[in-house]
């Protein structure tokens, strides 16, 4: 780990002015210096403004405080309250200029410079050996920065794709300074903004908004209450919008809307007008998430084809794998076996505030693909990635423990406890936990903890389905505490009655925990259904009831589920 | 006899470092060592105290050769914060993990004997005796820097003892090669004299002090790490087919059944040269059980074994069931013997999440409740075991089918005593033997060998430097395979964080003291910890 040496300026510490803060970026606004005209023992002791101030190649980044009138607001540390600075240099600064246009800081504006440094900021003093253990961390806009090692440079890291960290944790008295060789562009603007912005795609934003999609694509976050207990909690939205620009529309003969709706009326039935077939084009271009597209392209084991849902209902696009091509381009196709499109090779995984933009290089139409293997992740919703840190969402690797969180107010769950309640007080009633190196074969790294008592029960709604006959498969993880499930001394290892859509005749009873095949924690699969038909391509309710006495009185049961597997069955 | 009595009760009781105290330099800045004053040098006396406090000063370094060796070797990992960062590839120079200091007190020590006591005018102080006074400095000042240059690379290589204020404090980095040079020659003097003894009087002393077989085997250590194949097989050689004339010398133990007399009662047959405790006698405890290994069977414990190492030991003795082996009680090299798993019943191996080392703990009972008394275990330094695979590993890299067949069969050797078969049932006295090896490659023996080494030595400090000289030999041939085998061990960070880390061979040691740099002028931080980009 880099870190600083040869400090040369002395300071001495007098005293420390106190102010309270309401929230995070409030402790911005202050107008003096806590810390003016004071003098400190040594630069450790610096705060980190100061601190900067006292290093050569930091002059443009203080400039760009100044400006922003922040300077004040990076040296406090009332109440105890700490900072992550992620510091351009000099050089970085005069980059960052030229792409914006200016010569120098005050060209930026108060209100820019000062949404570069809330971007620049985060409230919590990160040391190094933690930094390199996120995925993503939240900054004083409250924007997630993703966190990449650089596998090109040694102990280096990337910010958000672009932020170059070259050195980590150089101490400050209020937190840690982390010094950036590229600094980053502050995100200020929406999924939505982006390709308005962008001024290509001037049919798709004229199709989003008579498609009713504006307002929400321009959502950051809202706040809802929950009915069971009135708790207020902020709810953040996330869309990958798959964008068509309008050249791409021109080489399909659309040129405008009218254009696109005669071309959706080909081969509609006549009842559905031609708003509807619209709104449904456009909802087939946006999922309910943030993916960036390699996430998309991602592929469990030997797999080829992932199904993706859309926020038109029961409406799905695959994207396959091209493990042979040679640019990153070809990689991956969506509805490879449909009308199908790529993204292009430039403006994809276009950040905005609430999600990612990618532009693809054909109109894609709704198309109904075969049936594919579905891995359905149980904690992946929107919803759930809202509730949990972003750093420990879906982590890319194990984590060095166990990281817990409720999350039984995401709508994703309608559930409800058993009347004898549950013993085991480790876990809330539904938790969202991430996954040790002793459970590395999780899908991404998590699973979700039911811990709610004999008879209660959880009814959650499937990915699309594509109909037809389907294998499908439970994958648990087992821990050393689940030995008694297992073997059976205590309870019935976990039986559930299992069905599909409140339909009796889908009714099945699996005890997962009985069919754990060794001693070691991991993750172990068992059968739910070696075959059942969906009739059409839909989402499905499952619901499952535990009939276990010892989910009520063992204080060691819990339920916990990484994904549910449906292998299409010729 | 008055000269060795010395030096037992001083290398286990310390106190001679008091005797010095007139000194007012004890607390000399590293690496500017311990200064012995010139007046002090009269008798042989003041020489065998010295060598006493190089002894004593050794034990001090156990700490280091632990956690150095061990924690990025992916056989062990730590819970200490500290550690972590040491094992996680996040180092500071600030940490207080890559103090050096201690080693350079053992270097300073030895360079004041090396200095003075040729100069010691005492007519019963016999040449041979001198001389081999002198073997055991060199062996303290080279064991010393060849730890050094497997952690540090470039260090300042000090020759001089400091006996006062005229000495130039301000010595810069010397390349590892000149440093594995001036060890190789320091263990070629010590050797030319003839005066290193082959046993001591006391067998505690045969093995707990510096014997020619320990300068052997620290002449192999350093030409295997200068890539000197011929010297380390020559080295090796000394120790394995010892001169007839030598009825007394280090053997390899070949009974399964004896393998944890290595660690208990220790100072065993196999043994080169051990660091030694003795609390019955001068009740001293080293806590290496309490400290980092855990006493079992309570759970915690600071040096835990990893996931990765855990299975490669179930794995084995899986094998050594299948092969007919009792499934309690002591099993050669593994359950009671490196390990026993955590909890109450020590059949249940297969079954637990968590083994722990056992061989500075138990003692030859198998069970789980029979712990030492007190926590006096020796620290090994060089066993024969180590020496037949640092052969092995010598002659795969020189080549060739007939040394690949010795390298196959030292490994052999090892297995069989430890209850295992022959390496991919490879009988090197069959005719069709050479023609099997020959069809291998050097990079699948290398590892084999590694294997080898890490369920062999399980806590003896080796783990990482085994893997470190797999990485770099070569012009760092298996650069990607090293970082690989890291990053299977590893269990307590992000694996792409090391991946990035480890492509700058700078990172994979440590950073020069925060305090060294900051008081000598002349030092250079290893390039990666620096902070100009």
């Amino acid at each position: 780990m880099k870190n600083i040496k040869n400090i040369t300026k002395s300071f001495i510490i007098t005293a420390l002015a106190l102010m309270s803060a309401s929230c995070d970026k409030d402790v911005f606004d202050i107008g003096n210096d806590p810390f003016k005209g004071k003098t400190y023992l040594n630069e450790t002791n610096a705060p980190i403004a100061t601190f900067l101030e006292s290093q050569e190649d930091f002059t443009e980044y203080v400039k760009v405080l100044k400006q922003a009138n922040m300077f004040s607001a990076l040296n406090q540390s009332t109440n105890g309250v700490s900072f992550t600075a992620f510091a351009p240099t000099n050089s970085a600064m005069y980059d960052f200029y030229q792409t914006r246009g200016v010569k120098e800081a005050n060209e930026l504006g108060e209100q820019y410079a000062r949404s570069f440094v809330l971007f620049h900021t985060v409230k919590d003093s990160i040391l190094p050996e933690n930094f390199i253990l996120k995925n993503s961390i939240t900054n004083l806009s409250e924007d997630q920065l993703s966190v990449a090692i650089d596998d090109q440079h040694a102990g280096e890291a990337i910010l958000n794709g672009e932020g170059k960290v070259v050195q980590m944790g150089l101490s400050a008295y209020n937190g840690k300074v982390y010094v950036l060789s590229k600094a980053m562009t502050p995100l200020v603007e929406t999924v939505l903004d982006r390709i308005i912005t962008a001024g290509n795609s001037t049919l798709m934003v004229e199709a989003i908004k008579q498609a009713g999609w504006e307002k929400m694509l321009n959502t950051i976050s809202d706040t809802i209450k929950i009915d069971k207990t009135q708790e207020t909690v902020i709810n953040k939205h996330y869309y990958t919008l798959l964008n068509v620009t309008d050249e791409v529309f021109k080489k399909a003969g659309i040129n405008t809307i009218a254009d696109l709706k005669n071309k959706l009326r080909e081969g509609a039935q006549q009842e559905i007008t031609d708003d509807s077939l619209l709104r449904r084009y456009v909802s087939y271009h946006i999922m309910p998430n943030a993916y960036t597209t390699d996430a998309l392209g991602n592929q469990s084991g030997s797999e080829t084809t992932r199904i993706w849902n859309t926020a038109a209902k029961n409406q799905v696009f695959t994207v396959t794998l091209d493990s042979n091509a040679t640019v990153q381009q070809d990689k991956y196709i969506i509805n490879a076996s449909g009308i199908s499109a790529k993204f292009t090779e430039k403006d994809i995984n276009i950040l905005a505030k609430n999600g990612y933009v990618h532009n693809i290089d054909n109109w894609l139409p709704i198309w109904e693909p075969a049936q594919t293997k579905v891995v359905w992740d149980l904690a992946d919703y929107s919803e759930i990635k809202s509730m949990v840190p972003a750093e420990d969402y879906q982590p890319k690797e194990p984590t060095a423990s166990e990281n817990r969180y409720r999350v039984s107010a995401a709508s994703c769950f309608t559930y409800e406890m058993g009347e004898s309640g549950s013993s085991n007080h480790g876990y809330s009633d539904i938790d969202y936990v991430t996954c040790k190196a002793n459970i590395k074969d999780a899908v991404n790294n998590d699973r979700i903890v039911f811990n709610i008592g004999d008879q209660g029960w959880v009814e959650m709604t499937t990915p699309t389905l594509i109909k037809g006959k389907y294998k499908i498969e439970l994958s648990i993880v087992y821990l050393a505490e689940h030995n008694f499930m297992r073997q059976q001394t205590s309870g019935n290892g976990g039986r559930l009655k299992v069905s599909f859509d409140d339909n009796e005749n889908t009714t099945t009873f699996t005890a997962p925990y009985t069919k754990v095949t060794g001693f070691m924690p991991g993750i172990y699969t068992s059968t739910l259904y070696d075959e059942i038909e969906f009739d059409e391509t839909a989402a499905h309710k499952l619901k499952f009831i535990v009939q276990d006495a010892a989910a009520s009185k063992n204080n060691k049961f819990s339920l916990q589920f990484d994904c549910i597997t449906f292998t299409p069955i010729e | 006899m008055k000269t060795i009595n010395i030096i037992k009760t001083t290398i286990f009781s310390a106190t001679m470092l008091t005797l010095m105290s007139s000194c007012n330099d004890w607390l000399d800045l590293t690496p500017n060592d311990r200064r012995v004053n010139s007046e002090y040098w009269k008798s042989k006396e003041d020489v065998a105290a010295i060598i006493s406090s190089g002894y004593s000063t050794m034990r001090s370094c156990v700490p280091s050769y632990l956690t150095w060796g061990e924690l990025r070797g992916g056989t062990l990992f730590s819970s200490n914060a500290n550690d972590a960062k040491l094992q996680d590839f996040n180092m500071e120079a600030s940490n207080s993990v890559c103090n050096w200091s201690t080693m350079y007190e053992v270097i300073g020590l030895a360079n004041s004997v090396i200095k003075y006591a040729p100069g010691i005018e005492d007519d019963t102080y016999k040449p041979a005796m001198r001389n081999s006074d002198m073997a055991e400095a060199y062996f303290m000042r080279g064991y010393s820097y060849l730890t050094l240059v497997k952690n540090y690379k470039d260090v300042p290589l000090v020759l001089d003892a400091y006996v006062d204020d005229k000495a130039d404090f301000n010595t810069g980095k010397s390349s590892d090669t000149t440093v594995l040079n001036q060890i190789k020659k320091d263990v070629e003097t010590a050797i030319a004299t003839g005066a290193a003894k082959t046993t001591y009087e006391n067998s505690w002393a045969t093995k707990g002090r510096v014997t020619k077989w320990a300068l052997y085997a620290l002449g192999a250590d350093a030409c295997l790490w200068s890539e000197d194949w011929d010297g380390c097989i020559k080295y090796c050689d000394m120790i394995l087919n010892p001169d007839k004339k030598d009825i007394f010398h280090p053997a390899f133990m070949t009974n399964t059944n004896d393998w944890f007399t290595i660690f208990y009662p220790g100072n065993s047959n196999e043994s080169i040269f051990e660091i030694n405790w003795d609390y019955q006698q001068y009740q001293q405890n080293n806590n290496f059980a309490s400290t980092y290994f855990g006493t079992p069977p309570s759970t915690t414990s600071r040096f835990r074994i990893t996931q990765n190492a855990s299975q490669q030991i179930k794995d084995e003795m899986q094998e050594l069931v299948d092969n007919g082996a009792p499934k309690g009680g002591h099993m050669g090299r593994m359950l009671f013997g490196s390990f026993v798993p955590v909890g109450s019943d020590a059949t249940k191996w297969l079954e637990s999440t968590q083994l722990v080392v056992w061989k500075y703990y138990g003692t030859d009972v198998a069970d789980l409740g029979s712990g030492r008394n007190n926590q006096d275990a020796n620290f090994i330094i060089y066993r024969v075991a180590e020496i037949m695979l640092m052969k092995a590993q010598a002659l795969i890299m020189k080549g060739g089918q007939e040394n690949w067949l010795e390298a196959v069969s030292l490994i052999n050797k090892i297995r069989q005593r430890a209850g295992l078969k022959n390496y991919n049932d490879i009988d090197t006295e069959d005719e069709n033997a050479a023609t099997i090896i020959a069809q291998m490659d050097e990079q699948t023996l290398l590892e084999e060998v590694l294997h080898e080494k890490k369920m062999e030595f399980i806590g003896e400090g080796k783990s990482w430097y085994d893997l470190l000289w797999f990485g770099k030999i070569k012009d760092y041939k298996y650069k990607q395979q090293f970082i690989a085998k890291v990053l299977e061990g590893n269990e307590t960070t992000n694996h792409s964080w090391i991946t990035s880390v480890l492509q700058n061979t700078n990172a994979w040691y440590m950073p020069i003291p925060q305090d060294d740099i900051e008081h000598n002028n002349n030092l250079i931080q290893n390039p990666y910890y620096s902070t100009s980009k």
